[in-house]
């Protein structure tokens, strides 16, 4: 005991170490709360321009569809001049 | 007018060609033309107004799409340059009160539609007459041949005194889209009768698999024709001739009933704000079996990168109510702006773009339904016809037995919006007696002002 | 002594001369806002004693257009839903702000980039973003009923329903409005002297305490300009309500700038619709007055 007196930490700052630990991955979670409304909605946004419209329109939602198409885009650009 | 004007013709045909007698050799080269209500031959030419530019104002539609992608056609024909503006359709009807309003506009051609414009238009009087035009030996294209529209078209560009204030282009009589694999499943045939839609949707609706047995708009304003689709069906009408409402009549009030017991009992959760777009994608899902609106929605039906339902999709005419069966009627077309200091060229543009051709293209991109009867035979006859004969079918039926869906008058925006909102009320639970009595007495003070003025 | 004193004293013309050269600057200016802010709104209230529909003669009708207002079931209703509106479109996005800045205010790994990522909400357009969120918002095939699936909770009518519309709506406005209040107040936070946390740690403050007695009282002005800019913006919203519901179901979101809209330009009423702005200006700028001195109240503590 009387050896490992000077490795062994003192018994009250395990626990503060824990509570350390507890409290960054609490505010880390409250950074991803509030982080990813923002950027979910953006995701979805990208998701459905990169889907066929009956992909867009399915029931349970499609997240990451089996069919990719740039046909939304040429679509756009196609149509609108854009002031371009 | 068709026949009146057919007569003139040939009254005037018999004069000039006494007139012409010895001169008729020299017009020899005439091609062979038939006198059978046609207008006569002679010095019309396309290319009368070369070097002049007109303006058009089309809305954002796919048949505005359509007409802009042959613009070139025109121009290389008459020489005429085409300036064009696709406005969407909101924001098209506000330019076009604001640009009348100041007097003097920034387009020669105006696309309108009928159920929302026509009264505005005539009120003021901020379209050209195309009479003379018409019976213009000159000005008139030989295969205009009038008699070709169908009469709903002409109800509507023609006014109660005769005046011919457009040329009609779209038809969109009110139908019946049904899921034919859902009917097929609970062994229902499609209903011929209103007991019979109801019936129909109570034995489809099936929530635990997520299926309403009927979807229809419910926002309001938009939901109005779904309302007056059932009115017409029971007989009753918009306004008397007094100019009294008679939204709150016996058969106003089953008609909102029907319309309530559908679109609450039997429609899909949220349907109060259910536009033409949620209804058809809903409908597009596969999840609902009937879905009543306008024929011209119909082109993603059958487009396997938008529809589950490819293949399935039957085209159903307006069931018949116990008075009369009625496809409600809406369509637009183009008119010439008074103002306009170049009516002639303008004129041009309008006959180039009812003819026999755009309208026969416009039905074979599904981009609406043309006036003209003669459009579907020849889109049929063609290889590249996409839509199927159910749909030509319905169309053609439909057409015959439509009615204006909404009142010709000047304040019908309003009417929608007070009417559709004791109709969305009902979705939600209202009485509708009560809702229909209080937006009556709300809404004819408005009518009777802006009808006087 | 003639020279001497000519040089000390201003010549005469001197001073009439600085006048007439600042009235030509002053000029152009002058005469922009006249004519894009003091010339419409004198048209506005000229208007609005008019029954005037666009296509049809105006008729002079004084003050008439205020007395119907003033019973109109409809205009009186829909400043209710405006007040609503605004209620909530200001206090939760000062709430959720505040947290916000509370949070990004601390060191942390990626904490520049995950800045940027939640101030994105704020640069998209408001038109884009009201139609991605009615897609979401869609009761049968929404993405968002689809995620209260998930968690076991019934689905939601959203925009569909009379009752939740107005919150809805707000949704759309807390996640598109709250990253400005984040950026206010984080401003603010940064300009936070550290001597009072300092001392009242050593005093023995919690976490709470120092938030309370010492953060806010000191963000307080923040807070308040916040607000200001929210209020207004909130009373004025109208793209997002537009887009999603139009007023809808019925009339149970139609705020007054709904309700004017309809009337100016579905309907024409050029008269009537006049007379709604002058009340909804007056409306505003009693608002904007009563939080500036709420703001001058502040100062002192």
């Amino acid at each position: 005991m009387d050896v490992a007196a000077g490795r062994v930490p003192a018994p009250g700052a395990t626990s503060a170490r824990w509570r350390r630990k507890l409290r960054k991955v609490g505010f880390g979670f409250s950074v991803l709360v509030i982080v990813s409304p923002a950027i979910l909605v953006f995701l979805w946004m990208l998701s459905l321009s990169l889907k066929n419209e009956i992909d867009n329109l399915a029931y349970p939602p499609v997240f990451i569809p089996g069919q990719l198409t740039l046909r939304n885009f040429v679509q756009v650009f196609a149509e609108n001049s854009m002031g371009l | 007018m068709t026949d009146r004007s057919r007569d003139d013709h040939t009254d005037a045909l018999r004069r000039r060609l006494l007139q012409a007698g010895a001169g008729a050799a020299a017009l020899g080269a005439l091609p062979g033309a038939s006198l059978l209500g046609a207008q006569a031959q002679g010095t019309f030419d396309w290319k009368r107004f070369k070097g002049e530019k007109i303006e058009v104002l089309l809305v954002k539609s796919p048949r505005g799409d359509l007409l802009s992608k042959y613009h070139k056609e025109f121009e290389d024909m008459t020489g005429i340059e085409v300036g064009s503006e696709m406005v969407p359709e909101q924001q098209q009807r506000q330019k076009a009160v604001i640009e009348f309003n100041s007097g003097n506009p920034s387009f020669d051609v105006i696309a309108l539609s009928y159920h929302v414009q026509k009264r505005q238009f005539a009120k003021n009087n901020w379209l050209t007459d195309l009479r003379p035009m018409i019976n213009d030996r000159l000005m008139a294209d030989p295969n205009l041949d009038f008699a070709d529209f169908a009469q709903g078209g002409l109800n509507y560009a023609v006014e109660a005194d005769g005046r011919v204030m457009s040329l009609p282009l779209n038809l969109d009589p009110w139908v019946v889209y049904y899921n034919k694999e859902l009917f097929a499943a609970k062994g229902v045939a499609f209903p011929k009768t209103f007991a019979q839609m109801i019936d129909a949707a109570a034995k489809l609706n099936d929530t635990g698999k997520g299926v309403s047995g009927f979807v229809g708009r419910g926002l309001k304003n938009a939901n109005v024709p779904v309302w007056t689709s059932f009115l017409l069906g029971y007989g009753g009408g918009f306004v008397d001739k007094s100019g009294k409402l008679m939204t709150d009549s016996p058969e106003a009030v089953e008609s909102a009933k029907m319309y309530q017991t559908l679109l609450a009992k039997y429609g899909p959760q949220g349907v109060a704000g259910y536009n033409w777009n949620e209804a058809q994608s809903l409908f597009l899902q596969g999840k609902a079996a009937m879905w009543l609106d306008g024929i011209g929605f119909a082109q993603p039906l059958e487009d396997p990168t938008k529809s589950r339902i490819v293949g399935k999709v039957g085209y159903g005419v307006m069931p018949a109510g116990p008075k009369q069966q009625v496809s409600a009627l809406f369509a637009d077309g183009e008119g010439i702006s008074t103002f306009s200091k170049k009516k002639g060229p303008a004129w041009f543009y309008l006959q180039w773009a009812s003819n026999k051709a755009n309208q026969t293209r416009m039905l074979q991109a599904a981009a609406g339904a043309p006036v003209r009867t003669s459009a579907y035979a020849a889109a049929q006859a063609s290889s590249d016809f996409k839509s199927p004969k159910e749909w030509v079918e319905c169309m053609l039926t439909s057409a015959k037995i439509a009615q204006p869906g909404l009142p010709i008058i000047a304040a019908v925006t309003e009417f929608r919006d007070t009417f559709g909102i004791a109709l969305t009320n009902m979705i939600n639970g209202a009485d509708p007696a009560a809702e229909l009595k209080r937006a009556t007495a709300e809404f004819q003070p408005v009518l009777d002002k802006t009808e006087k003025a | 002594m003639t020279a001497a004193a000519s040089t000390l004293a201003p010549r005469p013309g001197f001073l009439a001369r600085r006048r007439r050269s600042y009235l030509l600057f002053v000029a152009p200016a002058l005469l922009v806002v006249g004519a894009v802010i003091i010339f419409p709104w004198a048209f506005t209230v000229w208007m609005s004693a008019f029954d005037w529909k666009i296509g049809s003669v105006a008729h002079f009708v004084g003050f008439d257009n205020y007395t119907q207002l003033a019973t109109n079931k409809r205009f009186l209703e829909s400043i209710l839903h405006t007040f609503y509106f605004t209620l909530l479109a200001v206090i939760f996005p000062l709430i959720l702000g505040t947290i916000a800045a509370l949070i990004f205010h601390r060191e942390f790994p990626l904490r520049g980039m995950l800045r940027s990522i939640f101030t994105m909400p704020m640069m998209a357009t408001p038109v884009a973003v009201a139609l991605v969120w009615t897609m979401m918002f869609h009761p049968q095939q929404g993405v968002l009923n689809y995620l209260l699936s998930l968690v076991g909770l019934p689905p939601s009518l959203w925009v569909y329903s009379p009752t939740w519309v107005i919150p809805s709506l707000v949704l759309v406005e807390i996640w598109h409005w709250t990253p400005l209040i984040m950026l206010i107040v984080l401003g603010g936070l940064a300009a936070l002297p550290t001597e009072p946390y300092e001392s009242a740690r050593l005093d023995g403050a919690s976490e709470w305490q120092l938030f309370r007695y010492i953060t806010l009282p000191l963000l307080a002005p923040f807070l308040i300009v916040a607000a200001v800019i929210r209020t207004i913006d909130a009373l004025k919203a109208f793209d997002t309500i537009y887009v999603i519901s139009q007023g809808g179901p019925g009339t149970a979101s139609e705020t007054i700038n709904l309700y004017l809209y309809l009337q100016a330009f579905a309907f024409y009423n050029v008269g009537n619709a006049s007379a709604v702005v002058v009340v909804f200006f007056v409306i505003i700028l009693a608002l904007a007055l009563l939080l500036l001195h709420v703001r001058e109240k502040a100062k002192w503590t």
